[in-house]
This record gives structure tokens, C-alpha cells and sequence, in this order.
């Protein structure tokens, strides 16, 4: 009866959700040639207002870890699971520089994304499409752990009736089932979905779940602090190194690499001007506080079912909720966490297929002309290869999962000090990078993150610095480029320089 | 567009000084993280170390505002074109 009342609700929830995506794009064509149509599919055709914007980059970026790894972060360790709130508003905080920056630079060449941006700045098409493959090795773990996370939850709310495998499936073609049609506006619709149920479920939770517990607030709030002070400072409960300084280094590198994450790249350039981010910058931070529920529900898990460990502590929350709700309160809350898989692994795959279709396939001329008949087929390729690995071989992708962020912060120096300094060359951009992630991969699969307790993926973003500058002040000058910086760099829209960039004639 | 000519600096690439606020967040959760790691006092029943998290993450907005505000004051924060043109 409950399994019924739960899976119907999902079910009725997952054919909205496919047809919110598909009416996305009712009364908008675009056309089939490589300019236009991509980036109408890409990035909306550039055309998202402050509300649109604010939903689908909130959206895209509470994934189903908010539900599932946040509260078991909580559960199991404590206070260092803070450090996805700092990075996120940090990390909104610098995109009030960093996002009308890449916004106008896009905009101003007819640029979809990070890797095209590569190829235009260093005028190397060659470039795009390595980083293009550099980026897909990082990003494709996400995709799985969306899928394995929509699996559990689904499983979960729907009492077992929907086994695990099934619920990888429906996550893989409900997603594609829009995104390949409708691209990042299909998301921002869907989004819109998502954040409403997300808002409503989680502050319903913050209120329902103390008070059937604890008897409320003060209750709850006195027996962690009385029982449980291990896990409300830093290092937190046997976290094996999570301490101050890991806490520091993480969000200072998360925070660069939040802004440059190619899906949230894509938020940037569906804009349709650039103070609908700069507003942005200003009203996503206030997302960030819902993420202080699934903390505290992950603590308030530490009394209601003690004992989980492993995986099993990311189903903390769901413990409690499947626990003390009626079915359709499960069911409504099971969509909301399923959405948060959803919207995001959507952005994922489209951002890999623009990517590819632009950036690797589009760079053979005689592809070149239907780079969104690539980029949608690759959408469906790399969804069904994670899903495919998921069955066949779950441990792979987790594995490199691992190295996914501290390995795509390795091309902030490339990206960012690339689009204000003229000067570096392409040369010392890639040795940097080269350095920065192979020193990332030997220390992360080494077993030494985190290293003399700070974050490995900054001591590979140091290096990676070094060697940059290294390169570009001794290494080989770049061939002959004429072109003036105005077409080269960053100029205008928006970044703080002291004086004007070398070689700008007066 | 705006004029994109290659000669003198481009319009409002001057100094920006308010966007120095941008780095308040990382003042409120990074640099003073020594003196708020703690469990007590507890502000509403929230140990130290949550409540200020809380704090900063409701002052992050407030500091992108300053720095917006300064933005605007030198005429920089305008909407920028509409759509159309290059897609």
C-alpha cells in the first residue's frame, strides 16, 4: 500500500518532469546549421533572465549530494562538512567578476563554452578539443554518481519495489528523455520544478523532524551539543585529517573552480546580459542556507538510527524521513531528492555534448556543419556509458570521481589568468596544466589527499602556477599573433587590473 | 556592443576598490576560523561554530551587494545590451 501511494507519486512526477522539459522549447526553433542551433540548445540562446539564471544555477548545483552525502557527511564527521557552504558562497561571491566576464567574452565571440574559449584564446582549435577530453574524463563520474544516488533514493522511497537497477535506468532516460531536445532552457524548466519542491520539502523537514523527535529546537539543539561536541568542531569525528587547514585549502580551491565548473559555465553564458548574474552573484548565497538542513538532519540521525556506516550513513536523512512520514510525504520527497539528480546530471551531459560537438568533432571540417546533431548524440553516448559502467564496473568511475574537482581546478590558471594577461603563452598554459594534474592524480591515488593536512588538489594548483609562470617568462614566445587584445583577452566586462594589459598600443 | 577599438583602455577597466569587498566571505569563514572553532557559547541554541557559519553565509549576499553598489556608483553595473546581435 505505501510502496503504491510513494511510487505513483513518483511516477506521475518523472512524466511532468519530461514534458515540463520538452514544452521548453514549444515555439522556439532553432536552426539546423552549426552557429544558431547550438547555441540555442547550449546555452538557451543566451537568453535567460535573473529569475531563469537564479533557478537554474541553484538548481545544477545542489545535487544529489545535498541529500545523501551532506547528511552523511554530518553524520559521520561533523563539522567539516561546512566546507561545501563555504565554497558555494565563496564561490558565488568571485562569480560577480568571474561570470560577466566569460559571459561577455562568449557573447562577444560566439563561444559556447569553456573549451571553446580555450580555442579561441590561444588560437589553437587543437587545445579546445584536448581539454574538451580532459574536461569528459572529470565530468563523467558526476554523471554516475547522480545515477547511483537517483538509484538508492528511489529504491529507498519507493519501500524496495523499484529495485536498484531499474532506478539507474529511469534516471538515465528521464534525463536524456529532455535534455536531447530541449538542452539547458529544458533544464532551467525543470528546475524551476525542482527548487520548489526542494524549498518546500527541506523547510518542512527542518521543522517536522526536530519537533517528532526531539520535542523541538531547544531540545535537539542541547542533546548534540551535550552528547555530541566531537562533531561540531573542527577536525570533527574521526574524519582522518579533515581539520582547519584542510577546511581552508578546500574552499579556497573549490571556490575557484566552482566559477570556471563548465556547468556552471553554461549557467553563465544562457544569461541574457550580464547583470542578470552580477544580481545573481547577490541572491544565490541565500540558496546556501537550505544546505543547513540535511547537516542537521545528518546530526539528528546520530540519535534516531545509530549505528550506519559506509554508504549506508548517506541514507541518514532518508532513514529518518522513510521512518516517521506517510507515504505520499515520502513520495514527494523522494521526487525533490530525484530532481536534484536529475537536473544536474541533465546539465552535465548537455555541457559534455557541447563540448564534443564543438569542440572536438566540430574541429573536423568536414563535421563541422552539424555540430548539434554531434553534441546531441553525444549526450546520449556519454549518459548511456555511465549508466552502462554503473552496471558493469561501479568501481572505475568512482575511483575517478576522486580526482574530478581538484583535477578541473588545474585549469583555472589556464582559463582565467589566460583571459587577462596576454602574455602567457600556450606553451606554459599547458605544461602548467600537465604539471598541476599529474601531480593531482600521483597524490590523490596515492592515498595523500588530504596531504600534511591541506587539500592535494592546491599543492597541485601551486605547482601548476609555477610552472606557468616559469614557462611563459623563459620558455618559447609565442608564433606571431596579430591579433589586438581586445580579440585575444578579457578586456572590458570585468576584471580588476592594475593598469592596462602589456602591448595595448596608446 | 560597446566600442571594442584596440587603442586606449577599454570604458571602466580603472581601478574597482569596492570589488574588494568580494573577499569579505573568505575573511568570515577562512581567515577567522581559529577563534570560532568552538562549541560555546551557544547562540540560539546553535553551538558557536554553526552559528557563525550561519552568519557568514547570511552576510555573503550583503557583501557582493557592496560591491555591486560601488559598481554602480561609477555607472558600471548598468543592464548590458539585450539580446540579439552575435549568438
Amino acid at each position: 500500500m505505501n510502496a503504491t501511494v510513494s511510487t505513483t507519486i513518483f511516477a506521475a512526477f518523472m512524466v511532468l518532469t519530461v514534458v515540463l522539459g520538452l514544452l521548453a522549447v514549444r515555439g522556439r526553433r532553432g536552426g539546423n546549421g552549426s552557429g544558431a542551433g547550438l547555441a540555442e540548445w547550449s546555452v538557451g540562446g543566451r537568453s535567460l533572465g535573473t529569475v531563469f539564471i537564479w533557478v537554474l544555477m541553484a538548481g545544477e548545483s545542489y545535487t544529489s549530494f545535498s541529500y545523501l552525502g551532506a547528511a552523511g557527511w554530518g553524520y559521520n564527521f561533523g563539522a567539516p562538512v561546512l566546507y561545501v557552504l563555504a565554497y558555494m558562497s565563496c564561490g558565488y561571491a568571485i562569480g560577480y567578476v568571474v561570470g560577466p566576464m566569460l559571459w561577455a567574452y562568449a557573447r562577444r565571440h560566439g563561444l559556447v563554452g569553456i573549451t571553446d574559449i580555450i580555442a579561441h584564446r590561444y588560437r589553437r582549435p587543437w587545445l579546445g578539443a584536448a581539454v574538451a577530453v580532459l574536461a569528459t574524463v572529470c565530468l563523467l563520474p558526476y554523471i554516475q554518481l547522480q545515477i547511483t544516488g537517483m538509484g538508492v533514493v528511489v529504491s529507498t522511497i519507493s519501500y524496495g519495489t523499484i529495485s536498484l537497477n531499474w532506478a539507474y535506468f529511469i534516471g538515465f532516460a528521464v534525463t536524456t528523455g529532455f535534455v536531447v531536445v530541449s538542452g539547458l532552457r529544458g533544464s532551467a524548466w525543470v528546475s524551476v520544478l525542482k527548487d520548489v519542491l526542494v524549498i518546500v520539502t527541506l523547510g518542512f523537514l527542518a521543522v517536522y523532524v526536530p519537533l517528532h523527535y526531539f520535542g523541538g529546537y531547544g531540545p535537539f539543539l542541547d542533546r548534540i551539543v551535550a552528547e555530541k561536541p566531537q562533531w561540531l568542531t573542527f577536525p570533527g569525528h574521526a574524519s582522518g585529517g579533515l581539520g582547519q587547514s584542510w577546511f581552508v585549502t578546500t574552499t579556497v580551491i573549490n571556490s575557484l573552480t566552482v566559477v570556471i565548473f563548465p556547468t556552471t559555465v553554461a549557467g553563465y553564458l544562457g544569461a541574457r546580459n550580464a547583470d542578470a548574474l552580477r544580481r545573481n552573484a547577490m541572491y544565490l548565497p541565500f540558496y546556501n542556507v537550505l544546505l543547513f538542513v540535511p547537516m542537521l538532519l545528518g546530526l539528528a540521525a546520530l540519535f534516531v538510527v545509530p549505528g550506519l556506516t559506509g554508504a549506508g550513513s548517506n541514507l541518514a536523512l532518508f532513514k529518518l524521513v522513510v521512518d516517521s512520514l506517510p507515504a505520499w510525504a515520502v513520495g514527494v520527497i523522494g521526487v525533490a531528492a530525484a530532481l536534484s539528480s536529475i537536473v544536474p546530471m541533465a546539465v552535465f551531459m548537455l555541457v559534455i555534448g557541447t563540448m564534443w560537438g564543438r569542440s572536438v568533432l566540430g574541429a573536423v571540417p568536414r563535421l563541422a556543419s552539424r555540430q548539434k546533431t554531434w553534441s546531441q548524440l553525444v549526450v546520449v553516448v556519454a549518459g548511456a556509458l555511465a549508466l552502462l559502467l554503473t552496471y558493469t564496473a561501479p568501481t572505475t568511475l568512482v575511483r575517478l570521481s576522486l580526482i574530478s574537482y581538484e583535477g578541473m581546478a588545474q585549469l583555472v590558471p589556464m582559463l582565467l589568468l589566460g583571459l587577462v594577461w596576454r602574455r602567457l603563452t600556450m606553451y606554459a598554459a599547458v605544461s602548467g596544466l600537465a604539471a598541476g594534474f599529474a601531480l593531482v592524480c600521483v597524490l590523490v591515488f596515492g592515498g595523500h589527499d588530504p596531504i600534511w593536512g591541506v587539500n592535494a588538489g592546491i599543492v597541485g594548483l601551486a605547482v601548476n602556477v609555477v610552472v606557468t609562470l616559469a614557462v611563459t617568462w623563459l620558455g618559447p614566445r609565442e608564433r606571431a599573433d596579430d591579433r589586438p587584445d581586445a580579440e585575444v583577452l578579457a578586456l572590458e566586462d570585468e576584471f580588476p587590473r592594475a593598469g592596462t594589459a602589456a602591448g595595448a598600443p596608446r | 556592443m560597446r566600442n571594442q577599438s584596440p587603442g586606449g583602455p577599454p570604458p571602466g577597466s580603472r581601478k574597482r576598490p569596492a570589488l574588494l569587498w568580494l573577499l569579505l566571505p573568505y575573511v568570515l569563514f577562512l581567515v577567522v576560523l581559529p577563534f570560532v572553532n568552538r562549541v560555546t557559547p551557544t547562540v540560539l541554541g546553535l553551538p558557536f561554530l554553526f552559528f557563525w557559519m550561519l552568519l557568514a553565509t547570511l552576510l555573503t549576499p550583503v557583501s557582493v551587494w557592496l560591491a555591486r553598489r560601488g559598481d554602480r556608483r561609477r555607472g558600471h553595473g548598468r543592464a548590458d545590451a539585450p539580446s540579439g546581435g552575435r549568438a
